[in-house]
């Protein structure tokens, strides 16, 4: 049995404080639609322990608008999102992350969907294949494979009837995504880097089949002090259209890259809180999108199982 | 930390106890019934409630099929934002036939049906305003008929009538013709009764767009037009079809002069652009249901 015991270690793991450099932004007109790396903020990218467990709660806001005329919808996202991490070893670590989100969609009419629930928790998994450099090993990668679980449930209004697709928490579908990460650490700098392909498994509530999506990310750090950082990273995706039972959604899908600015604060031994958002930079999205940046904040804090 | 760990938590409690909830948009729900509009239209039909159209020098056509394909396109707002709408419907003349999304799919009424047979057409949205006008469109059909249903496809009208030119009565002298209409789609805006202020307080509006289908062997379309049309006189109680006169009677030649007559006329252009024109022109809104 392990007892659960906290590791000081000062000055903050600089490492660690990276973890809020690739927030998985959350998703809105599809429920799994997101940028850049998904696991990071749970599983960090500094140079695992074994025994290492990690808990965090993070929140994000952002908003999207779809469509054009009285159609054109706008879509907003209040998610907040509860993650654990386990290092089994130096070189396997396995993060599950449970989110709770309140949608809404709304157009010119006045019209008004509101769902809040269970989204669809994510199971990820990351192995370290290789390090070179110095003691420390200044240069680390390896792959990353997760899955997706349909664990929202469609929700549904006073009269019985399901809210649209476009407020639902969840897609109530499974999909896998597997990858490649980077990272180089010599400080007071850090660069983090990752691809993945997140491919849907299945058909989602309402007939909705996402497109498949590759996401990427490249973050880089500087620590001010061993308690401040800051953070610029580029977040990227490209995905394909969806479809509602075999019809293409005119749309969706498209590439969208943002860059994210954030900062890292410390406050205490194996405490993080941090700040960042979201900057749209390259909008090349499919039909009549437009996605706007996003806010996040979230703290974490480390355990040590050994 | 504490207090960040307590306003996380705080937060996420208020968003697991929000309430799911659907809120319709402003929009008007909008459905077509045919109705006579002249009092002296007769019904005759063998016990059954077959319509006639009448021209007002009181030729009669007896209505065999008479199909809609009727689209709401839009509410139109007043005074300026009316022009506007005008324009930009005349701009985008024929863009409600395909892909446009804020039109509702539409219905075919049948106006050979009784009176009062109600098709529901579908519903518009619409932002927070005060509105004189509803803009419908007639818009060709583009599906495959299902078993037993007239072929539409390519026009938004189809008319088949028969003109019993010497009496309903006498069954023998007549003939029937088809005719097809509204290749591309064609819109109007009618007027609505009175002006109509939809917001968060009212969100929703019934709107029925009256047929009055016997004003549409109106004018252009009328006895004057088809006596005027070449080939109507031979069938008329002309030579050779006038049984009277066993002299000049050929029933074989009466039949070819009806059936070229037949073709010449459903072929007929100018007659189509008039029975289309007064086809638009029958039509009217009113208000069904408001709240």
């Amino acid at each position: 049995m392990h007892t659960f015991t906290t590791r000081g270690r000062a000055p903050m793991a600089f490492a660690a404080i990276w973890i809020a450099s690739a927030w998985p932004a959350a998703a809105l007109a599809c429920a799994s639609c997101q940028c850049g790396d998904p696991t990071l903020t749970l599983m960090g990218v500094e140079k695992s322990y074994a025994g290492r467990l990690r808990f965090a709660l993070d929140y994000s806001n952002r908003s999207e608008h779809q469509g054009t005329g009285l159609e054109r919808q706008h879509l907003q996202e209040d998610r907040t999102v509860f993650g654990a991490s386990y290092a089994f070893s130096e070189n396997f670590s396995l993060a599950l992350r449970v989110p709770l989100s309140s949608k809404s969609a709304s157009n010119r009419t006045l019209a008004r969907e509101e769902a809040s629930g269970l989204g669809d928790a994510e199971l990820t998994a990351k192995y370290t294949l290789g390090r070179s450099g110095q003691m420390t090993a200044r240069h680390l990668w390896g792959v990353q494979a997760g899955l997706r679980l349909p664990t929202a449930s469609e929700q549904k209004n006073d009269a019985g009837e399901p809210i649209d697709i476009d407020a639902q928490p969840g897609t109530g579908a499974w999909a896998a995504s597997a990858g490649l990460w980077y990272g180089y650490f010599r400080f007071p700098r850090m660069l983090y880097a990752s691809l993945s392909v997140l491919e849907p498994l299945d058909t989602g509530y309402q007939g909705l089949e996402q497109g498949t999506a590759v996401l990427g990310t490249v973050t880089g750090q500087y620590a001010l002090t061993p308690r401040w950082s800051l953070q610029l990273g580029l977040e990227g995706r490209i995905a394909d259209y969806n479809r509602f039972g075999g019809v293409r959604d005119d749309d969706s899908g498209g590439t969208a890259m943002f860059v994210a600015p954030g900062l890292v604060w410390a406050p205490a031994t194996d405490w993080l809180v941090h700040v960042s958002g979201q900057l749209p930079v390259i909008r090349n999205l499919h039909g009549d999108q437009d996605e706007r940046g996003d806010l996040r904040v979230g703290i974490a804090y480390d355990f040590s199982t050994n | 930390m504490k207090k960040i760990i307590a306003v996380a938590l705080t937060a996420l409690a208020v968003q697991a106890c929000a309430d799911n909830q659907s809120i319709a948009g402003i929009h008007a729900q909008v459905g077509a019934k045919n109705l006579k509009s002249r009092s002296d239209t007769i019904d005759v039909g063998e016990g059954t409630t077959k319509q006639f159209t009448r021209t007002p020098d009181h030729r009669q056509f007896q209505l065999e099929t008479g199909l809609l394909k009727l689209e709401p396109v839009a509410l139109v707002g007043c005074g300026l934002a009316r022009v506007a709408g005008e324009v930009l419907g005349s701009i985008l003349s024929g863009a409600w036939a395909h892909g446009a999304d804020e039109h509702a799919p539409g219905g075919i009424l049948d106006v050979s049906q009784p009176d009062d047979t109600y098709v529901d057409l579908g519903e518009v949205g619409a932002a927070p305003g005060t509105y004189c006008g509803l803009r419908i469109a007639l818009v060709p059909v583009t599906a495959a008929p299902g078993e037993g249903e007239v072929d539409m496809r390519g026009h938004a009208v189809y008319l088949t009538q028969c003109d019993y030119y010497d009496s309903p009565a006498d069954t023998a002298k007549h003939y029937c013709f088809t005719l097809k209409l509204a290749e591309s789609a064609q819109s109007v805006v009618l007027d609505l009764p009175e002006a109509v202020t939809l917001g968060p307080d009212r969100r929703h509006l019934g709107l029925a767009v009256v047929v009055h289908y016997d004003r549409w062997m109106d004018r252009g379309a009328d006895d004057d037009a088809f006596s005027a049309l070449d080939g109507y006189a031979p069938i008329i109680n002309n030579p050779p079809c006038n049984t009277a006169d066993t002299a000049t009677y050929d029933a074989a030649a009466c039949r070819t002069a009806r059936d070229d007559f037949k073709a010449g006329l459903q072929d007929n252009a100018e007659l189509k652009a008039r029975v289309l024109d007064n086809i638009i022109a029958s039509l009217s809104v009113e208000i069904a249901e408001s709240d």
